[in-house]
């Protein structure tokens, strides 16, 4: 099952410092105030990245989250990788290996995180007895 | 019997692929040549201070080190001449006319070192072992194979047109070598410098942390500013004059070494913070070893350069406090201007230090 609202891709800069930065929120700011922005940031060309790019990644985000939309991360180098990794940056956005993928995952319904297959095992343990108004068949200790 | 030695510098080998282009675009300033990382303090004393120290103790009467003068911490015992020379082939040069010199001031046997590696051997066994072989050159081995560390006889070196130092793989090969059987680690890259450090936490070496052991594991170095809210978990070592912000976290084989600062809310574990290293707020310092602007990943094997003070930064030049004598025929050396530190951090950062407060706020 797919969705069909467009993926919008940004192939991001080689150089993502303080003034790079600015330069691109201004240009991303329409598309963070449409509705249910879906957007990709195409980090392969990215050689540089400092705080000022993980601000910018930050408030993009935000951006896209109050509109009900989401921002995901694709194709990025080992060094930018880093970068992401001590800011502590990257467990907060899903990241794919290159666009096709993080465009995809779009078009997954959500829901198929909860097909059966899907489940964690480990879930299984965790009997959380019966449901609500079935029979146990047990006998319930006087009080 | 008269004993002398000689330890010459090498540069930094790397195993890591180097980023450089990282910072392409970025004013930064690289150093001319990696100084090697015996030259680095690990817990607050470099591999280059504890041979000196470690020949102090043995009979050898003379101690010359001839490095590079961008080493951190030249050994300033007095009984040690210290030389300095930029290019490793004139440091080689230095050390050849220090051994002439020494032959013929009536020295019998040098010991050369090029470091390098860590070695923890006998001294009086290797050189028995040398003088039982009658050999003019013994050089010491380990399971691998060369050490750089090597006996030399300077009747030898009188006899011949001696020109061959750094001895070459032919003027050792017909010499029976020494098998090393003591604690061994080439220092070639970054990865052997963290396992020094845990070996040495480990007690599998003699190398022990300086200053005090304040809880069993935790090494703390003279005047070290640690705020009541950082935690630090043992085996660490904070050297001395290191500065821990409010809400840090220090733990798991780390080392600070001196004069360095880890900011409100970063964590450092299984990672070497090296000397006059500034790392800022609110980051997730693992797995790396960290010197001035330098990072090394040591999960992806890789070096860059980060020029972004808010991250990591320098905080202080790297030269010898008093001049000490240069090898001649080197140019002056260049006077290196501190790095800036940019003291105003991105709202982002503060939140990430926010964070780890709501994160240990049960456990403070």
């Amino acid at each position: 099952m797919t969705t069909g609202k467009p993926v919008m891709v940004k192939a991001l800069p080689e150089v993502l410092d303080g003034t790079q930065a600015a330069v691109l929120f201004r240009e991303l700011a329409p598309i963070f105030e449409s509705d249910h922005p879906r957007v990709v940031f195409d980090f392969a060309a990215v050689r540089y990245l400092d705080s000022s790019g993980v601000e910018l990644l930050l408030r993009c985000m935000e951006e896209a989250m109050k509109r009900n939309g989401d921002l995901k991360l694709a194709a990025i180098p080992a060094p930018v990788a880093v970068i992401l990794e001590i800011t502590r940056v990257d467990r907060l956005f899903e990241i794919y290996d290159n666009c096709s993928d993080a465009v995809e995952s779009y078009h997954r319904f959500p829901t198929q995180a909860l097909q059966p297959e899907n489940v964690d095992p480990s879930l299984e343990k965790f009997d959380l007895g019966p449901a609500i108004g079935q029979k146990t068949g047990r006998t319930e200790p006087a009080s | 019997m008269h004993l002398s030695a000689i330890l010459v510098t090498g540069n930094r080998y790397s195993s890591t692929t180097s980023s450089a282009d990282f910072a392409q675009g970025v004013q930064q300033q690289r150093q001319p040549e990696s100084v090697s990382l015996a030259c680095v303090d690990i817990l607050g004393q470099s591999v280059l201070d504890r041979t000196v120290a470690r020949l102090r103790g043995t009979r050898v009467a003379h101690i010359f080190v001839v490095a590079s003068p961008h080493c951190p911490c030249l050994p300033q015992t007095r009984g040690v001449k210290v030389t300095l020379a930029e290019q490793l082939a004139a440091r080689w040069s230095e050390a050849q006319r220090i051994l002439k010199k020494q032959a013929r001031r009536g020295i019998d046997t040098l010991l050369i070192a090029h470091l390098g590696a860590y070695a923890e051997f006998d001294f009086d066994r290797a050189l028995n072992f040398h003088r039982a072989q009658g050999q003019p050159v013994t050089p010491l081995h380990d399971h691998t194979g060369e050490l750089g560390y090597w006996f030399v006889e300077t009747e030898w070196v009188k006899s011949t047109d001696f020109h061959a130092l750094p001895f070459s793989h032919a003027v050792v090969r017909r010499s029976v070598p020494y098998l090393v059987d003591g604690y061994i680690n080439r220092l070639a890259n970054a990865h052997d410098f963290r396992r020094l450090v845990v070996d040495a936490f480990l007690g599998r070496c003699s190398i022990t942390p300086r200053g005090r052991e304040i809880r069993p594991g935790v090494w703390v170095d003279q005047d070290v500013q640690l705020h009541k809210t950082a935690r630090v978990v043992a085996p660490a070592y904070l050297g001395r004059n290191t500065s821990v912000h409010p809400f840090a976290v220090i733990t798991r084989f780390s080392n600070l070494e001196h004069r360095s600062q880890v900011g409100e809310g970063s964590v450092v574990a299984n990672a070497s913070v090296l000397p006059h290293t500034m790392i800022g707020r609110g980051l997730d310092v693992s797995a790396a070893l960290v010197d001035g602007n330098e990072w090394v990943d040591l999960r992806r094997n890789i070096a860059l350069q980060i020029p972004d003070p808010n991250l990591i930064s320098n905080a202080a030049v790297t030269r010898p406090a008093a001049p000490l004598p240069r090898a001649e025929h080197e140019a002056p050396e260049r006077d290196l201007q501190p790095a800036e530190l940019n003291l105003e951090y991105p709202g982002y950062l503060g939140r990430a230090a926010g964070r780890l407060l709501e994160v240990f706020k049960d456990e403070i």
